[in-house]
């Protein structure tokens, strides 16, 4: 589920296996009009509030941006991915997978501010039974900087 | 525009209210100022308050609805009331319909039709192109709320680059408008102002009729010549907005109109703005906007050049936020055949807080000090300089369904 809370998506990244499905409540008070024009998913929900819309499915995998298109500074991010193991990774870098067998891993690495904005970077790494392993990736853009405090609702666009 | 008064409320009583969003606000000030007698009651102060209106006061009631059409067409009227003595009291000052399509591959248009605001101004955020940083606009965006108006079409073309990985959206927009000849006559003959009014399509600015400025007519066609702008828009993911606007109402200055007493101004200006924004609740805005305008009355031709600049700065916290600004303003009346001509130079300090309770309340306190000299002022009996002051208490209740 991505949220519409504040003139924001709640979460602003997901990450999902392919094939799955995604809802868009807007849980705010004025309507959104949800779109995503990414090659690995193109759609649109009409203006709506609540949650008037069957789940959207994801079939292809890849990046997909979302805007809204009666408030252009609202976005996130989907990534489809068919790999075995996925997820998104905490504010410190780290991530947790259980039941991962030892063996040699193609990890891909995806990140907004990367300067290939739809294309992950490959990482090789090899692991024993329960045990951590470090990838670094470089980011060539600076982060995004942190989001700017919430708007006042009644401000529109002029 | 001179169109039947009636107007004003009949679309807002319309039963279709039903559907759609319908905004309707209550802003009510107390004011203390020692201005000179304001440009709206026959003198030339540069407030909209001067010192015969100490006391509590109407700072503005409007109601505004909107409602989509379909997919892709919306429908804004915006109306407000400033003061009830004036013409049309109950007015409009925008309506329009806006076709907005879906963004494809990147790039998104979107066309307005009706009466509306020009993208000018980066302080006029909030809905009914209203300033959430301060009461009083800038020099710059207090006169394009007094005499600009797009009573046309509008295209523009963005392209949203943050929507494919990259840092900038860019947009490009363009117009064509009638109904904006007079515009000019202010900055002309009164010279620059600071303060929030916004003159309604069907209203009048200076309301008494025997002033400087008396019962001036902003928004009729006199010349049937068509005006343009083009502005340019950068914006910096969504931290940085850069705009750049040349605007130019092709009026036919020899154009005499004698219906509203009033030429064809030719006015033209180019306007420059940045708003810049952190995450910690800083906000900057800087703009520049400077141009011409020229009439030409049997005497020859008269041409004022007229620019302004300003910067503000404002911090949020929370829900209090305070603000700074500081404006420069200048006009020279470069060819005449009235010595001294209208000349004027001036400077403003403003400085406000404000509280967001929560979406229903706003409280706001402002103090400014305009300095101006003006040498119209000598045309009325009065020393060209004035040194003008106002604090203005505000409390704003806000219903929104």
């Amino acid at each position: 589920m991505v949220d519409q809370v504040n003139l924001t998506f709640t979460p602003d990244l997901a990450v999902i296996p392919l094939g799955s499905t995604v809802t868009f409540p807007n849980s705010d008070k004025v309507s959104h009009q949800v779109y995503s024009f990414s090659p690995a998913k193109r759609f649109q929900l009409p203006l709506y509030r609540g949650m008037p819309y069957a789940p959207v499915k994801f079939e292809n995998p890849g990046v997909v941006t979302l805007g809204c298109n009666i408030h252009d500074d609202m976005i996130a991010w989907l990534v489809v991915t068919d790999a075995g193991w996925s997820g998104r990774t905490a504010g410190d870098g780290s991530w947790t997978v259980s039941n991962l067998p030892a063996g040699d891993f193609r990890v891909e690495i995806w990140h907004p501010r990367m300067r290939e904005p739809t294309a992950p970077v490959e990482r090789q790494l090899k692991l024993a039974a329960a045990e951590s392993g470090k990838l670094d990736a470089q980011l060539t853009r600076l982060p995004r900087p942190e989001p700017l405090g919430q708007k006042p609702r009644s401000w529109g666009e002029y | 525009m001179r169109v039947p008064t009636a107007l004003s409320l009949a679309l807002l009583a319309a039963p279709c209210l039903a559907e759609g969003q319908l905004e309707l606000s209550v802003d009510l000030r107390l004011i203390a100022a020692d201005g000179r007698s304001s440009y709206l009651d026959s003198g030339l102060g540069k407030l909209r308050f001067d010192e015969d209106h100490d006391g509590l006061q109407i700072g503005r009631l409007r109601a505004a609805w909107s409602r989509p059409f379909g997919e892709r067409l919306n429908l804004h009227i915006d109306a407000s009331l400033w003061r009830l003595e004036d013409h049309n009291a109950l007015d409009f000052t925008e309506a329009y319909l806006e076709f907005r399509p879906y963004p494809s591959d990147g790039w998104r248009s979107r066309i307005r039709f009706g009466a509306f605001y020009a993208p000018i101004s980066l302080e006029h955020r909030a809905a009914g192109w209203t300033n959430p940083y301060l009461i009083s606009s800038s020099a710059i965006n207090t006169w394009v709320g007094d005499e600009l108006r797009t009573i046309g079409a509008e295209y523009s073309l963005d392209w949203l680059g943050t929507r494919s990985g990259h840092d900038f959206d860019l947009g490009l927009v363009a117009a064509v408008y009638l109904y904006n000849d007079p515009a000019g006559i202010l900055v002309a003959s009164r010279g620059w102002a600071l303060h929030d009014r916004q003159t309604t399509l069907f209203g009048r600015v200076g309301e008494s009729g025997d002033g400087f400025v008396a019962n001036r007519v902003l928004f009729e066609e006199i010349d049937d010549r068509p005006g343009y702008y083009v502005g340019v828009n950068l914006r910096y993911l969504d931290r940085v907005d850069f705009r750049y606007m040349h605007y130019d109402n092709r009026a036919d200055p020899a154009r005499f109109d004698p219906g509203i007493n009033d030429f064809a101004w030719l006015t033209s200006f180019d306007s420059i703005g940045v708003r810049a924004e952190t995450a910690g609740g800083w906000t900057f805005i800087g703009q520049w906007l400077g141009g011409e305008t020229i009439i030409e009355p049997d005497s020859g031709y008269e041409v004022w050049e007229f620019s302004s600049v300003f910067a503000m700065l404002s911090k949020a916290i929370g829900k209090h936020r305070i603000s700074f600004r500081a404006d420069w303003f200048d006009t020279d009346h470069v060819r005449t055949s009235w010595p001294p001509g209208l000349e004027e130079t001036g400077n403003a300090l403003t400085a406000g807080y404000s509280y967001e309770r929560d979406q229903h309340w706003n409280f706001a306190v402002e103090a400014m000090q305009v300095e101006s000299d003006f040498s119209g002022r000598s045309f009325i009996g009065e020393p060209t300089t004035a040194d003008e002051r106002i604090l203005q208490l505000q409390l704003r209740y806000a219903l929104s369904r």
